[in-house]
């Protein structure tokens, strides 16, 4: 099964994951240009398209490309429409190299990348991803790009300049340790990093064939800004939803009761009108119902962690160190 | 020697009592100064109590070369493991960490500044043999800072004692022993270790505390700062309601959502008899009405989250079986 090239061992077993979602370019040049430059780092290698559901055309090439190399190339089709999340969790499963690449099925980062993010995970990080530089975008895309990794780096704590790249070398175990769902595929650097693997960005010319469109659909930056909102609750307050909650929910309150307290004490004093005659009696009231409800949900939250998430662990151990003479028998308990 | 043997074989000497082996559990964080007589002094101490026994030391993710040392330390110390977790987690989770790999009867947890005494373990130990779930240090002449450390610290111990009735004087000495079947059922995570006490008080544990020695730190930097006191407040009234909601999260839901309930009826009392053109009052009634019903809509959610919880985090409570053997 294995060919291998005879040479040293350095070279391993590579999977190329490609997931069709969104946009695609000219698959079969694609697919020569990446494995040209995978088979420069990988002994054996295999690629895997992940074809959404609505990429008809782009499935009839990627199974003419597995025709040609069906020893090699795989093909995954969705039946439905599916996020690049989704299809990269899928494919992390299926994968069988030790090293996982995900490339986009599109020319973005030039390919031959592949081989500089693999030599950053010999030197010893667990993924790495392109962040592209030299874009020749004008100015409204790069204030696009720019505005949201900054948002991005703010709302998950780390300092990476491309974390949306879709060109990504990883390990197997990272890829396995990682809940990928949803729109989350822009963060996954992010979630690694998080989950305390090492994550390296390398700087990689962008490929000429690129074409990116200019602007989206309005509904796509409202969903990109509720990734970010979730995100960034998932980043600081997975396990605190209180402090959160508690904390917004005290300023909504804070402001209701003082409204509230004001105009009650006018009435007490009999300064203004009766009660009957202040509107801003509701609004002081909806506030402190706000204020209420944010503690509510915040509880619900913890509730729900405390009761359900006992198995849940906040640490990922590395590695342990034990001499094998002189430890005590292990336990199940 | 026979008389010992005879005696052990006595009925019923609740095994609760009698702890066979002996896991040290040591969070430590850029302290490669530190490592070495760390490990010497705790491996000295633990030598004198003959029972087997491990030193567990969890690398928080430190950048100064601690793991490297701990780990040349292993062949002078075969009972030492050295933990390597991903990253710098924090305090809580790198406890715990330990507290999952330790494989002793009893746990002993200490810092890895030395500011603890190692010597102290076995009078732990003791505690632990004549009966005691918890035994919690004391620490004698504070060695600190009084504006950054002593002061907020007491005003801590205050809070909590007063709030969880913990019939302990310090809560943040990291110096403490507990069953093993204590431990195992805490769950730490965020910043919860400070409130350990009241977590196994939570689950009936009959806690003691001991006066233990104190140093001064030789070696390395602090990693504490003042800001922690705002979190304890935070974290204290989020575990207090979590031990309360436990038992009839319905009723406390609905108890947050009584004054709503209240003005309610005031305001639509005098909506009524007041018969004004105004819409305010009957406004105000109908939004607080509806505030106390979503309210208690959530605590039925709490008893949905509650009810569904596995059996093994049902029962948390100690128990101890009389006439067992």
């Amino acid at each position: 099964m294995t060919s291998d090239g005879g040479s040293s061992a350095v070279r391993v077993r590579a999977s190329v994951l490609v997931p069709v979602v969104e946009r695609a370019s000219d698959l079969r040049e694609l697919h020569r240009a990446l494995a040209e430059a995978i088979a420069v780092v990988a002994a054996d290698y295999e690629f895997l398209y992940l074809v959404s559901g609505e990429f008809r055309a782009e499935l009839d090439i990627a199974l003419e490309l597995r025709q040609h190399d069906p020893r090699r190339i795989r093909v995954l089709q969705f039946a439905q429409p599916v996020s690049e999340a989704t299809a990269l969790a899928e494919g992390f499963e299926r994968a069988r190299g030790e090293i996982l690449f995900t490339a986009p099925a599109y020319f973005d980062a030039e390919p031959a990348s592949l081989i500089q993010l693999y030599r950053a995970l010999e030197n010893g990080a667990d993924l790495t991803f392109a962040c592209r530089t030299s874009r020749r975008n004008g100015p409204v895309k790069r204030i696009q790009t720019a505005v949201f990794n900054t948002l991005a780096s703010w709302a998950t704590g780390t300092r990476f300049r491309d974390l949306a790249s879709s060109t990504r070398a990883l390990r197997r175990e990272v890829a396995r340790e990682i809940p990928l769902y949803g729109d989350f595929h822009r963060f996954l650097p992010a979630l690694a990093h998080r989950l305390g693997f090492r994550v390296e960005e390398v700087p990689v010319p962008e490929d000429p064939r690129a074409r990116a469109p200019l602007v989206y659909r309005p509904r796509t930056y409202f969903w990109r800004f509720l990734d970010l909102l979730s995100i960034f609750f998932l980043s600081y307050f997975t396990r605190r939803p209180l402090r959160l909650f508690g904390a917004v929910g005290t300023a909504f309150g804070f402001a209701g009761a003082a409204i509230l307290l004001i105009v009650g004490t006018q009435r007490i004093l009999g300064i203004g009108e009766g009660l009957a005659g202040r509107p801003i009696l509701i609004l002081g009231t909806l506030l402190l119902g706000l204020g209420v409800q944010g503690f509510t949900i915040g509880l619900l939250g913890e509730l729900l962690l405390f009761f359900h998430a006992r198995e849940l662990r906040e640490y990922r151990v590395a590695a342990i160190y034990e001499t094998e003479a002189a430890t005590l028998p292990e336990r199940d308990d | 020697m026979t008389e010992a043997r005879r005696s052990s074989q006595a009925p019923q000497q609740p095994s609760r009592s009698k702890p066979q082996s002996l896991s040290v559990v040591i969070p430590v964080y850029n302290e490669v100064q530190n490592a070495e007589p760390l490990v010497r002094q705790t491996a000295e101490s633990l030598r004198t109590v003959g029972l087997p026994w491990e030193l567990i030391t969890v690398d928080d993710g430190s950048q100064d070369g601690t793991p490297a040392a701990l780990r040349s330390l292993q062949a002078e110390f075969p009972e030492l493991v050295v933990v390597q977790l991903g990253r710098n987690f924090g305090q809580t989770p790198a406890l715990q960490a330990g507290l999952d790999r330790a494989r002793g009867d009893v746990i002993v947890t200490m810092d890895g500044d030395l500011q603890n005494d190692p010597r102290d373990i076995p009078q732990l130990l003791e505690r632990i043999a004549a009966g005691a779930d918890v035994v919690s240090g004391w620490r004698q002449g504070r060695q600190d800072a009084l504006v950054l450390r002593k002061i907020p610290s007491w005003f801590a111990n205050r809070l909590i004692r007063r709030l969880t009735s913990v019939p302990i004087h310090d809560q943040g000495c990291s110096l403490k022993a507990y069953r093993r079947d204590v431990v195992k059922r805490l769950n730490l995570y965020s910043d919860l270790h400070r409130f350990i006490i009241v977590l196994t008080m939570g689950v009936g544990a009959v806690i003691e505390e001991i006066p233990v020695r104190h140093h001064s730190r030789a070696a390395g930097q602090s990693k504490y700062g003042i800001s922690r006191v705002f979190k304890v407040v935070v974290d204290l009234l989020t575990l207090q309601m979590l031990t309360r909601f436990q038992e009839n999260p319905t009723r406390w839901f609905a108890l947050l959502g009584l004054p709503f309930l209240i003005g309610a009826l005031v305001t639509g009392v005098a909506a009524v008899f007041l018969w004004s053109e105004s819409i305010v009052l009957p406004t105000v009634s109908f939004l607080a009405s509806l505030i106390f019903a979503s309210c208690t809509l959530a605590g039925l959610l709490g008893e949905v989250i509650i009810q569904t919880a596995s059996g093994k985090t049902k029962h948390r409570a100690i128990y101890r079986e009389h006439g067992a053997t």
